[in-house]
């Protein structure tokens, strides 16, 4: 009985491999993946921020470092279970505490860009001109995270670019019920990994950059990217 | 006939990260080994205003010595001091050991900037060099 079932199951896992060979041993995971993994980065990078702000809050004011369990927490609990829920965590409205949690994921995306750079990079030609590797973030890097490529490609030739996505991916999935502008400021953390992406392959090539991004309606975003001249 | 060999990765800030020898050695020290491929190293970037090739061929000779180099697009050089010459060894070396590189930065504790320290790291290397070098 048991050996039936399990001949079974191998039959059907093989035949959900795509390249043929049985799924334990090749490595894929499946491309949507990091869409379910972005909110929670996001998030525990917030609650992260918010809990170090609040912990240095308390030692500051001569308090001990741990909260009262029984009075604070049902309080918390109540908040964020709300929202946690809906998949969403409200943003607290700190701007100094958004700036760190900024520096953060967009590290986070500098790091990852670097090794992207490093790893697709074109073997047999070198990319010297930055319009050259701007285009090939565009084209290149765009197909093998969100498998299209950026719809619009500006440039003042003085080292501003700026690129245009009608149709971001990471974007696709996201509904506010609070309508367009406050979802779109909602949005904002999302795009700062992006960022951070981008600074990091123009950084394994050599070109110091700053890149910052803004959404004016959901689904569309825009990066503007400015090289920083060491002149 | 015996050949010596002597291989370093140099990063982007200039600093070594990586060097290893293969063959056999004679009376040359290390340090000599060091010096030819750090003068050599000017050479590399003058021979990156011509080509946009990642191979560059020899760009340097010392004596008996022929200096090949081996450019990544982030600007890390693969640097082999080598008396015969074998383009097309050595070429296949250099990408092979390329790859190795590169999956070294997937390696989410290493830091571009650090020198290579990992054991699996050489042992690769080194039999990278028997299969096409030596």
């Amino acid at each position: 009985m048991s050996g039936d079932t399990s001949s079974e199951m191998t039959q059907l896992l093989s035949a959900l491999s795509l390249d043929g060979k049985p799924v334990a041993e090749s490595r894929q995971i499946n491309g949507s993946v990091f869409e379910f993994f972005l909110p929670e980065l996001v998030n525990t990078l917030v609650a992260t921020t918010v809990e170090t702000k609040r912990a240095a809050e308390r030692l500051a004011l001569g308090l001990e470092t741990e909260p009262e369990d029984p009075a604070e927490q049902p309080e918390d609990a109540g908040n964020t279970e709300a929202d946690s829920s809906a998949g969403w965590v409200e943003l607290p409205d700190d701007s100094e505490l958004m700036e760190q949690v900024f520096v953060k994921l967009e590290a986070v995306g500098f790091r990852v860009g670097r090794r992207l750079a490093e790893r697709f990079a074109p073997l047999n030609r070198r990319l010297v001109d930055t319009l050259d590797i701007v285009k090939f973030v565009c084209k290149d890097i765009w197909m093998l995270l969100f498998n299209r490529q950026v719809d619009n490609l500006k440039t003042n030739h003085r080292g501003v670019y700026v690129l245009q996505d009608n149709k971001f991916k990471w974007f696709l999935r996201m509904s506010g019920n609070c309508g367009g502008a406050a979802a779109a400021r909602r949005a904002q953390p999302y795009i700062w990994l992006p960022c951070g992406i981008i600074r990091g392959i123009l950084e394994s090539f050599g070109v110091s950059t700053v890149v910052v991004a803004e959404t004016l309606g959901l689904p569309q975003c825009t990066f503007q990217i400015k090289v920083v001249s060491d002149e | 006939m015996s050949a010596t060999y002597y291989f370093a990765i140099v990063g982007s800030a200039d600093s070594p990260l990586y060097e290893a020898e293969f063959g056999v050695q004679r009376n040359e020290n290390k340090h000599l080994h060091q010096f030819v491929v750090h003068a050599a190293l000017d050479l590399v970037e003058d021979a990156l205003f011509t080509t946009n090739a990642c191979y560059l061929k020899i760009v340097d000779t010392y004596n008996d010595w022929n200096v090949s180099a081996y450019v990544t697009p982030s600007n890390v050089r693969l640097m082999l001091l080598h008396e015969v010459k074998a383009e097309e060894a050595i070429r296949a070396f250099f990408i092979d050991c390329h790859e190795l590189f590169v999956k070294t930065l997937t390696n989410p504790f290493y830091d571009p900037s650090m020198p290579i320290q990992s054991q699996a790291f050489d042992a690769k290397v080194h039999s990278l060099a028997k299969k096409y070098l030596l």
